[in-house]
């Protein structure tokens, strides 16, 4: 990317940050390229001429409308050689107002290119030959950032220390937009680039560690980062943005620590190269105070410094603790100022000498930024909630007016962040002469903003672009020191990333949620064109985008991406969040249409009259044909269960996964973010991909298994004993599972201290146990009464009862633990989490499949025990065995989602009604159709009252007796159980 | 196949089922409870200071204890053996000492610990230095699930999963940050008003919280309440996608109430806020209590506290949210030999003989007409108890019930309510004998605590 820029870049002038108060450039001439660096983040490329280097840096500067000359070997540009800040010692320190003594001077520099780095000219006399230039202005020793090899640099978080956000890009490519790379990682400040990397600060990980990254911006981090500098970090929101100076970055942490690491070398063996305030080495760092003072004003979202901006060789950053600081550039403090609030997170602007500060007592500060002192103080707004006062000020943007006076636009609120109640938008006059503050305007009724205003001054109109969400929708508006109010786009999606703007011509504005576009908009407000925040790094956005022309690199609370190519063209968007179900149940319908169109078609093309009637007559035949044989025509059953039955699971399995209470997706987006879910191994996931894969998945699985296991046992259970009534409870197991769930959840019975009584384990295991114990007591009670079917009912039953009534007793004295206990016993996947899920599956379905072996057995058993001993078949031993092990289902599945009705007594029947009633037909197709009822019933449970979790057994016996009362009713008299 | 290798292959596939659902639960880490970054200086009476620190650099609690001292500017003077004769100006006396106490990961249960401190801070949930009186414990440090409640950053989105917990966010003043509630809560009226209107979302029913809801609001904390079992699990499943959550104790008396507040306060970074609610109900209690404990009021009263007028009623054993109330205000529960909720055989009433019946109940509407009916229609077993002879029986009905039944910060108004009916003697203003919707236009010290 780099060569193709600079060619193009030789052509045109290309600012990449230009102050407001620097005029547009004029026509390039000549061929030599000169770089102007007003030192605070402000550059420009101008094309010039000369003989001499004095020369063309004289005509470059004519080219911006500034004058340079030379006096006595010194250099002034309009007038300036030099600016010091800092002034004698009145006892400044990190936790008092007050200068420390320290001064930091900036010169004009002027720079040859040698080909690999700048090279200081000594004599402007000397000849040019030709090589790039710079004049740029810098204390001794810092030279520029911005290279011809690298024309490009985003340095402070709005770009320059004006905040002007103001981009000067070239748009040269028609390839198509695609997402070039990512990386994740919480991105809540700004990206910054500089010599081809970008330098991103990330917060913590799941260890507390939060770092800062530099990436090779065209291989990107698959190649593995340039350098990492990690950092202790107690803040999910280390929201404050770094700051690139010379040859060093500045990383400010939420924990009061400020690092100075080499921007290109990084932090070395041992952070070795860093350095912290004073000078300390890494090891002897210490932070700023958190708390000087107890503000009885205003409150922060977190503590620590806030982003960093460079003028006039100082480093200037404000602090929760409620002071603004200037540090030199080897961390030296020179000047610090306490205020009468917190401040948070914005940068200052300092404009010509001045820095402009809010705070959250809701007042604007005008400080000297040479000497700190405190020219103005205004009060802008406070509010009074309930004990205590809030407010709030924005981060600033200054418009210098012809007068000599400055046009100060800020929004104004109780500074409670995104739970503002109160808020609006100023404009201030300050007027140096007597450093006045005089209010020009004022706005409280435009409804919520964010802190961050855009300067933009270009033909006609001169004042501020923002956005804020009035009663419905986000809009843009734009604003003059008149306070001409002006909408320029309406219904936006929520925005809460600062905007930027690119060449004077574009908006870029990011939407909060990544499902949201990013937009280009024009400055009339027209949308040009969107893109979309890839996929992988879904997550809420908060960070403006950096604009490079066609690469544009974002982030999010996942991650950061970069794009390239023109963004596509907007269309106007038709549905709000992903697609509406009856779309989807649509779009399936025409597929099934259009699949039995397709179907007719290859059917008359082959010949047959009545394509329909050909193949309802083929089917039959397959199904039911008397002339083929018994086995053949089961056969040709069963494949035609499993795989309706395998589609039916696949199906609901999906409509499971894109159906809940917060959205409906598609199945696209629902496996894509399943898949991207699992490849990140179930860490740090976005919004989509938990709620696809902690919050629908485990319960879907868990249900799938929950179907298999209930229906295996009831078939088995009806097929040991003969009587079409019995569902796999018959034995005891839900009772005694009931009082053993109820003993935990209502008297706290933690198992004789086996477990802590916050495991979640306790009540699952405690319930598969008592429902085992219940059931040892059935099979001791029916051995010892001989050990037939109809024995192991009537103990089943019995003990069933005894166990009800203890658990009913349990109950009426559960007191206000009754809700508790209820809910366990109406069964629910509300609380099935990943945990859980491994165990209860692999029991379920593996238990499941050891009666598909004995289905044999079970169609021999179902002949009467005679008849079975007469084939040989142990009928004693193989009843208990088989009893034995649905019971343990049956406990298993009631373990882990209470008692859920009807799916083990009905599936079996329904599959007998379908099939007959061979087991070898009868097992798989109940293992196929258990599942699948079950999960659609918990899809209800969980979707059909919004937002509440309905009892999924009584769901299933909703919607399973229509069914069954239909075949009961077709097929009812030829059916014997 | 044999029967045999039938018999072997699905000893197998169980074996398998087995084996690998023991595995994946054995792959399962329990929720392990945080460990608080810094330590406590607990001053008593739910007044501390936390100090922000990583305890791993303190090789032993003394040591921990020195640098919380020297960072606050808190004075320390200990003994030869190490223990705690003064700090910030108070002194170790007989009736109360300052001392080291710890919460072991995993439990919940202040453990006290003596000098010399050596421990290493690394092995508990959280330190606490605590003045604390004879037989008393530390100001509530952790939640109920055993996790720290310092050190959290500000909260701007918190989403409440019960009444209660919605009402103590209002008490702290803190409706502004609320993005979800259950549908459950009913008060203050701007929260239910934003909850229709939507700008507040509806994360699911009291007794079954959604997880996606609660995910959808992308919340800095969730409040959940240990009495709901639902509860408890979502709070597991939301510490592990990354959510803080917070599971506040079951508030049934005042004093966990009281520490729920603090903790709701404490998390959020409302202390002040939660501060003057806790010191505004102790307020209004002890005064109260000086008014009843007067020989004006008139002693020692026995009541029963009923959920309906029926003639075998379910009524209040000792340790229900008002029954424990009314205990603070000279009175005896005639049923306290049991606890929780009872259901009474009919004889115990005219057996148990209270002064005093208290019903609460939302079937009637706060009508003379409806209370009239009432008295004059309850069973015979009622009608022999010294409570109906006097006329002393009192209806709670509609809000009034609703407000009795909520263990929130309302709990002064409760209180008002509860020992005016109680000692009616001891107060300027006469309560009527069935209670509803107006309650608070009879409460001279709790009027404005509702909170809405």
């Amino acid at each position: 990317m780099n060569g193709k820029i600079l060619a193009t870049l030789a052509a045109v002038a290309v600012l990449l940050v230009t102050a407001v108060a620097v005029p547009m450039p004029a026509e390039a001439s000549g061929d030599t390229d000169v770089l102007y660096d007003g030192g605070n983040g402000d550059t420009a490329w101008v094309r010039a001429e000369g003989a001499t280097v004095g020369d063309v840096i004289s005509d470059a500067l004519v080219g911006l409308g500034m004058e340079f000359t030379v006096e006595a070997g010194t250099i002034h540009v309009d007038g300036v050689s030099s600016k010091t800040v800092g002034s004698g010692d009145t006892g400044g320190s990190l936790t008092g107002s007050g200068s420390t003594g320290a001064t930091v001077t900036s010169e004009w520099h002027v720079f040859s290119w040698n080909g690999s780095s700048w090279e200081e000219v000594a004599d402007t006399g000397a000849a040019s030959d030709g090589s790039p230039l710079a004049i740029a202005f810098y204390p001794e020793g810092i030279r520029p950032v911005v290279t011809p090899d690298e024309p490009y640099a985003m340095t402070m978080s709005r770009g320059d220390s004006a905040n002007t956000a103001s981009f000067e890009a070239l748009y040269s490519s028609d390839a198509d937009y695609e997402v070039t790379w990512t990386d994740s990682g919480t991105a809540h400040a700004t990206t910054l680039y500089a010599g081809g990397y970008i330098f991103q600060k990330y917060g913590i990980d799941s260890e507390g560690n939060a770092r800062l990254v530099c990436i090779d911006a065209d291989a990107g981090p698959d190649a593995g980062y340039v350098w990492e500098f990690e950092f202790m970090s107690g803040s999910n929101y280390e929201s404050s943005t770094p700051l690139i100076v010379g040859d060093h970055i500045y990383v400010a942490t939420m924990t009061g620590y400020i690092y100075r690491i080499p921007l290109y070398e990084g932090p070395g063996e041992d952070y070795g190269n860093v350095t912290s305030i004073g000078g300390a080495s890494y090891a002897d760092a210490r932070p700023v105070e958190s708390f000087l003072t107890s503000f009885e004003v205003g409150t922060t979202y977190d503590a620590g410094f806030s982003s960093m901006v460079f003028d006039s060789g100082a480093i200037y950053v404000t602090h929760s603790n409620g002071m603004v600081y200037c540090f030199d550039t080897d961390l030296g403090l020179i000047w610090s100022q306490m205020l009468g609030g917190s401040t948070y997170l914005v940068s200052p602007t300092v404009v010509d000498g001045y820095g402009f500060v809010g705070a959250l007592d809701g007042h604007l500060y005008v400080l000297d930024a040479a000497s700190g002192d405190m020219l103005a103080d205004q009060m802008i707004a406070q509010y009074r909630y309930q004990a205590k006062l809030y407010g709030g000020v924005g981060q600033v943007a200054v418009i210098p007016n012809a007068s000599g006076t400055y046009s100060l636009f800020f929004t104004f609120s109780d500074g409670l962040g995104m739970s503002q109640l109160n808020c609006g938008i100023a404009v201030y006059e300050f007027s140096p002469e007597g450093n006045v503050l005089i209010e020009r305007y004022r706005n409280e009724d435009i409804g919520d903003l964010g802190r961050y205003v855009i300067p933009v001054s270009v033909g006609s109109f001169s004042g501020i672009y923002f956005v804020a969400s009035p009663d419905s929708g986000t809009n843009l508006y734009r604003l003059d020191a008149s306070g001409n109010l002006e909408v320029m786009t309406e219904g936006l999606a929520e925005i809460h990333a600062a905007p930027v703007l690119v060449n004077g011509a574009y908006l870029y504005l990011v939407s909060y949620s990544s499902a949201e576009p990013i937009y280009q908009i024009d400055l009339e407000g027209g949308i040009v064109g969107t893109a979309s925040c890839p996929s992988g790094i879904r997550n809420f956005n908060m960070i403006p985008v950096l604009v490079l022309g066609d690469t544009v690199f974002g982030g999010t609370d996942s991650g950061i991406y970069r794009f390239d190519g023109a963004f596509p063209a907007y269309v106007a968007p038709t549905f709000e969040q992903g697609q509406p179900l009856i779309l989807i149940i649509a779009e399936m319908l025409a597929a099934v249409l259009v699949a039995l169109a397709a179907v007719y078609a290859i059917l008359r093309y082959r010949g047959h009259e009545k394509p329909f009637a050909y193949l309802r007559s083929a089917f039959i035949h397959y199904l039911y044909g008397e002339d083929q044989s018994h086995n053949t025509r089961n056969r040709h059953r069963l494949k035609f269960v499993v795989i309706v039955g395998a589609v039916l699971t696949v199906l609901a399995f999906t409509l499971c996964l894109c159906i809940g209470s917060t959205s409906v997706l598609n199945p696209v987006e629902a496996y894509s973010a399943l898949f991207s879910a699992i490849s990140k191994g179930g860490v740090g996931l976005d919004s989509l991909e938990t709620t696809v894969y902690v919050s629908r998945l485990p319960r879907t699985i868990a249900a799938l298994a929950v179907g298999i296991g209930l229906s295996v046992a009831g078939c088995v259970y009806q097929a040991i004993i003969r009587n079409p009534l019995v569902d796999p409870y018959i034995m005891g197991v839900s009772s005694g599972a009931g009082v053993a769930a109820i003993a935990v959840i209502a008297f706290d019975f933690t198992f004789f201290g086996m477990f802590s009584s916050h495991s979640i384990f306790l009540t699952a295991i405690t319930a598969c146990i008592g429902g085992l114990i219940a059931f040892g007591c059935t099979m001791l009670l029916a051995e010892k009464a001989g050990g037939s079917a109809i024995n192991y009912v009537l103990s089943g039953v019995v003990v069933g009862l005894a166990f009800s009534a203890v658990q009913t007793i349990m109950l009426t004295m559960a007191g206000n633990k009754l809700s508790n206990a209820l809910s366990w016993l109406y069964g629910s996947f509300a609380e099935v989490t990943w945990s859980q899920v491994g165990i209860v599956v692999f029991l379920s379905v593996f238990l499941s499949l050891v009666p598909l072996i004995w289905a044999k057995e079970l169609n021999l058993v179902l002949l009467g025990e005679d008849q079975a001993r007469q084939m040989g078949l142990d009928v004693r031993r193989f009843n208990r065995w088989m009893l034995i092990l649905a019971s343990v289902l049956t406990s298993v599945c009631v373990a882990f989602c209470g008692v859920i009705g009807f799916v083990g007594l009905v599936i079996p029947h329904l599959c007998r009604m379908l099939l007959g009633s061979d087991h070898r037909m009868v097992l798989p197709a109940s293992i196929c159709f258990g599942g699948v009822m079950l999960m659609l019933a918990d899809l209800l449970a969980r979707t059909g009252y919004y937002g509440m979790e309905l009892p999924v057994g009584a769901i299933t016996t909703v919607i399973g007796i229509p069914v069954f009362a239909y075949l009961l009713i077709k097929r009812g008299r030829m059916y014997d159980g | 196949m044999d029967d045999r290798s039938r018999s072997t292959l699905s000893i197998a596939l169980v074996l398998a089922g087995i084996i690998l659902a023991v595995a994946a639960g054995s792959l399962i880490t329990e929720a392990e409870t945080d460990q608080a970054h810094g330590t406590v200086i607990d001053y008593g009476d739910r007044d501390t200071l936390w100090v922000e620190t990583d305890i791993s650099g303190f090789p032993t609690t003394g040591d921990l204890l020195e640098f919380a001292c020297e960072s606050n500017g808190l004075s320390l003077v200990r003994d030869d053996d190490g223990a705690i004769r003064e700090l910030g100006g108070i002194d170790s006396t007989e009736s109360a000492e300052w001392g080291l106490w710890v919460i072991y990961p995993g439990s919940t249960e202040w453990v006290h610990l003596d000098a010399p401190y050596t421990q290493d801070p690394t092995e508990f949930t959280i330190t606490s230095w605590s003045y604390v009186g004879e037989g008393d414990e530390p100001t509530v440090a952790v939640d109920y699930s055993g996790n720290p409640i310092y050190g959290y950053q500000q909260k701007l989105r918190v989403v409440s999963l019960s009444p209660s917990i919605t009402e103590i966010l209002a008490s702290v003043k803190a409706e502004n940050i609320i993005v979800g509630v259950d549908s459950y809560s009913d008060h203050p009226q701007s929260v239910v008003d934003a909850a229709a209107s939507g700008s507040i979302a509806v994360v699911g029913t009291y007794t079954s919280p959604s997880f996606e809801l609660i995910m959808g609001t992308n919340p800095d904390v969730v409040f959940a309440d240990s009495s709901q079992r639902s509860h408890a699990v979502m709070m597991e499943q939301l510490r592990d996608s990354g959510v803080d959550s917070v599971l506040l104790y079951p508030g049934e008396d005042l004093e966990s109430i009281m520490d729920n507040i603090f903790i709701v306060g404490t998390v959020i970074n409302y202390e002040l806020a939660a501060g003057e609610v806790i010191g505004d109900t102790y307020e209004v209690i002890n005064t109260l209590a000086e008014h009843v404990f007067t020989p004006d009021a008139g002693g020692n009263v026995d009541v029963m506290i009923s959920l309906e007028p029926d003639i075998s009623p379910w009524v209040s054993g000792a340790d229900t949210y008002i029954s424990s109330i009314s205990e603070l205000f000279n009175s005896t529960n005639v049923f306290s030999e049991w606890g929780g909720w009872v259901h009474v055989t009919s004889d115990r009433i005219p057996y148990a003989d209270p002064d005093k019946i208290i019903i609460v109940t939302s079937e009637y509407s706060a009508t003379q007409e409806e209370y009239d009916h009432l008295y004059s229609n309850l069973p015979a077993q009622w009608k022999d108890t010294q409570a109906w002879k006097d006329g002393e029986v009192y209806v709670i009905c509609e809000g009034a019930a609703d407000l009795v039944q909520r263990f929130g910060p309302r709990t002064a108004q409760v209180a008002e309510l509860v020992a005016m009916i109680l000692h009616p003697d001891a107060f300027d203003t006469d309560v009527p004998k069935i209670i509803g919707d107006d309650y608070e236009q009879y409460l001279s010290y709790s009027g404005y605590m509702g909170y809405d």
